[in-house]
């Protein structure tokens, strides 16, 4: 029994049944086909959009497909992801290559398909100039090119002009449960349906979680020595537990009517959840068909409730919490217009305030510029940012001059929508006045 | 080449070309003897800047930025405490007023230990480091300018009492305010007040013309007249706006260019979301606010201002518009309950503002 414990963590389930076909990849048809009908466009010649860009939650099968593409058309595949340094000599070195030429061995016939895996994670200090490098090699490339990204607008915008979307989105359960159905009977391992059901229900859509957890629970089941897979071994998984909570109360909040049972299931809500990411979770799942005079319901009352919110940390009297929690859920639930069908996600407040204080960042070091070259407040430089931005767009000459008098440096260039070429004038012009300054300094000199 | 906003600043009280009348009394005041200690009180559309730029220049020449400090008082206190700390500028503020503490606290011997140093016990030793320092050259006083002054809190207005006595030999202040009922009585009365209005609407057409001119722009009649109702007849805004179609590298200047850059710089978005909330769209002028805020980093003061000058511009009947600005001045109301914080503000109003987008809507 050991000895395949250890075999067993060798191998993860996850590479070992990755599939090699489209087809084999789990849920997702519409994807697949754009996917297909992309890849068979290549072989007529060069299609209009020579970059996909692949959209989606973890674990949903992006990757794969992608490799799965490549394999049934053939095509030798290079890949780069987040563990790759990715500045923007690096990008022109390997992908720029491999995205001009055919291969080697096959000469001009055979593609070679680039695979820029987590494109929503190039960092500004450790993959500097990436982005643009990236997008160049978007502009010019004559082989197929595929992007990766969980959000695409964590993306530049360069990025996204320059590709083509196709939507991943997260299979169903019984979907799932087929895939991990298969997996079982490949190992050999008997399962009950309900138990398999019960995993791809925690794992809500992620298939490469759901395999994951099976191995685990698996591993767990041999070490004691069980040989079927029950409905009750499936615990301490945990993992979405809290969301599911969350998605129930919701369903109360949008769907039912019943205060008692809403009460019933508040009161088993996680106590992590403070009422402040309660406001977002309801605020942010507001069914997409309220519009106009119907939204008026609802958001009163989650007006209301940030306002006591905003007492709380105000006073720090944490007895409004109460009135808040009460507000947002209660009011809501008798103020809505019309019952929804449940279709829910994860707030995205926070995503929303961590892009909006790193743009502040930066933000913050131009208008300091602006504020200390012209002599104005940093909130009138400010205003001056998007006409900036607009004239480093179009305008190079003067963008050069302009970056100069500001001493921007490469990435508030970025920032403000300049290319690297900018960047490369500015700093040979910059080089060429050192050089003139210190010529001077010589002939002083030699008067001396 | 800079920008035209630049180049086309006053560069002395004598070439002012809004407010005349302030600029020739000042530049009266100023060569009879010191200027005195000024408030400066005017919307942000009253070009205030550039009276501030010809002041300093008038006084000090061109170099004048070696004998002038100046700070934003808005932007300090709407930044972090954290980043303030490690600011370039301000850094040493916190540790400098930590020293004091300490010091005074040995003086009088009292038992306590000088904690962390506030933003605001910061901020005094900052105006104090600042105005004990000496002028440089030839002048006898330096200027010492607060931007958005109406922030400063009453704790360092008082303060100021004492250092503006103290120092006001070598170094001249200047608040720079929204309106002067937000500084304290005391300092009101050490001070030469200037009230700036907008410039009316002539004027800033005469000025645009003369510097298209002087640019070689063309701009014909009903697109200047186009430009100053997007910009809202801003001196500032329509200049930007001819500067950066102007690097497109156009020489006539259209009404489509202006229309399409107004959509490209989001000005519009103002507008556009009001109008779409009227229409029942509320879902989509949400998006648009959404991005000004987490996107753009607009503060809920300019998004406040920005809709009560576009509700007063809409051609829909008064009795919609009476409701409009009702329900604005609930928003305002709200959103002053909001703690100071800019990330916990960003927050929590979100929701404020979806409530009175949705409250617009028809029924």
């Amino acid at each position: 029994m050991e000895k395949s414990i250890i075999t067993m963590n060798k191998e993860e389930w996850t590479e070992k049944y990755r599939p090699t076909k489209l087809k084999d990849v789990v849920g997702n048809k519409k994807a697949k086909k754009q996917l297909k009908k992309w890849g068979d466009q290549w072989e007529e010649g060069e299609p209009n959009n020579k970059v996909l860009r692949l959209v989606g939650p973890p674990g949903v099968g992006k990757t794969t497909s992608a490799y799965a593409l490549a394999k049934q058309k053939n095509w030798q595949v290079m890949e780069m992801n987040a563990s790759d340094k990715r500045t923007s000599f690096i990008v022109k070195k390997l992908a720029g290559g491999a995205a001009q030429t055919g291969t080697l061995s096959d000469g001009a016939q055979g593609m070679r398909l680039v695979i820029i895996d987590e494109a929503d994670n190039l960092h500004g200090r450790s993959d500097r100039g990436g982005k643009a490098a990236i997008t160049k090699v978007l502009k010019q490339t004559n082989q197929p090119m595929i992007l990766i990204a969980n959000d695409e607008y964590d993306m530049s915008r360069g990025m996204r002009s320059n590709s083509k979307k196709i939507e991943f989105k997260n299979p169903n359960q019984p979907e799932v449960v087929r895939a991990l159905q298969k997996i079982a009977k490949k190992e050999g391992i008997k399962a009950y349906k309900n138990a398999l059901r019960e995993i791809a229900r925690n794992a809500s859509g992620d298939v490469r979680g759901a395999i994951n957890d099976l191995q685990t629970i698996v591993i767990q089941l041999q070490v004691l020595g069980k040989e079927k897979l029950r409905k009750k071994d499936v615990t301490n998984l945990g993992r979405r537990d809290r969301k599911h909570n969350i998605w129930k109360m919701l369903n109360h909040v949008f769907r039912k009517n019943d205060f008692n049972s809403l009460k019933e299931v508040k009161r088993e809500l996680d106590p992590d959840i403070t009422p402040d990411e309660l406001l977002h979770w309801i605020d942010d799942n507001i069914p997409k068909r309220y519009n106009g005079n119907d939204l008026f319901g609802p958001m009163k009352h989650l007006a209301k409730a940030s306002i006591y919110l905003a007492r709380v940390s105000t006073s720090g009297n944490y007895s409004f919490w109460s009135y808040a929690s009460q507000q947002m859920t209660f009011g809501v639930m008798v103020d809505k217009p019309k019952k929804s069908p449940p279709q829910y996600n994860g707030p995205k407040m926070f995503g929303r305030l961590s892009k909006a204080s790193s743009n502040q960042q930066k933000q913050n070091r131009i208008t300091r510029k602006i504020a200390d070259t012209y002599f104005y407040s940093e909130t009138d430089a400010k205003e001056q940012i998007p006409y900036l931005s607009q004239i480093l767009e179009n305008n190079q000459q003067k963008a050069v001059e302009l970056a100069r008098t500001l001493r921007l440096d490469e990435d508030e260039i970025e920032y403000l929508g300049g290319d690297q070429e900018i960047y490369q004038k500015l700093q040979k012009t910059n080089e060429e006045h050192q050089e003139k300054q210190e010529n001077n300094q010589i002939s002083l000199g030699d008067f001396g | 080449m800079t920008l035209l906003v630049e180049k086309y600043r006053p560069k002395g009280l004598e070439e002012a070309f809004f407010h005349k009348n302030q600029a020739n009394r000042l530049k009266k005041q100023i060569t009879r003897g010191k200027l005195p200690h000024l408030i400066i009180t005017g919307q942000k559309d009253s070009v205030k800047q550039n009276l501030l730029n010809a002041i300093a220049s008038t006084v000090f020449g061109k170099n004048y930025k070696n004998n002038i400090e100046y700070c934003s008082v808005e932007e300090y206190f709407s930044t972090k405490a954290k980043t303030l700390r490690e600011h370039p500028e301000y850094q040493r503020y916190f540790s400098e007023a930590k020293e004091e503490k300490k010091r005074i606290y040995d003086k009088y011997n009292i038992d306590k230990r000088a904690g962390r140093t506030s933003k605001e016990e910061a901020f005094k030793q900052y105006i104090k480091s600042i105005s004990r320092s000496a002028p440089v050259g030839k002048n006898d006083y330096r200027l010492f300018v607060l931007f958005e002054a109406d922030r400063l809190t009453q704790n360092i207005q008082n303060s100021l009492r004492r250092i503006m006595e103290n120092y006001s030999s070598t170094t001249r202040y200047i608040f720079d305010l929204e309106s002067s009922e937000n500084l304290i009585e005391p300092l009101r009365s050490r001070c030469y007040t200037i009230n700036l209005s907008k410039p009316t609407k002539r004027e800033i057409k005469k000025k645009l013309r003369q510097i298209t001119k002087e640019e070689n722009i063309d701009i014909d009649e009903d697109t200047l007249e186009a430009l100053l109702y997007v910009t809202n007849h801003d001196y500032l805004d329509s200049l930007n706006i001819i500067d950066v179609l102007n690097s497109k590298g156009k020489q006539k200047i259209q009404i489509e260019d202006i229309k399409e850059l107004s959509k490209q710089i989001s000005l519009n978005n103002y507008e556009k979301s009001i109008k779409n909330a009227l229409k029942g769209e509320t879902k989509k002028s949400i998006q648009l606010i959404d991005e000004l805020i987490y996107e753009k980093n607009i503060k809920y003061k300019k998004l406040i201002e920005e809709w009560r000058k576009t509700i007063h511009n809409l051609s829909i009947d008064s009795e919609t518009k009476k409701e409009l600005i009702k329900k604005l001045a609930t928003l305002d109301k709200e959103i002053q309950q909001l703690p100071r914080d800019p990330n916990q503000m960003k927050k929590l109003g979100r929701t404020l503002y979806e409530k009175y987008l949705s409250s617009i809507s028809p029924k």
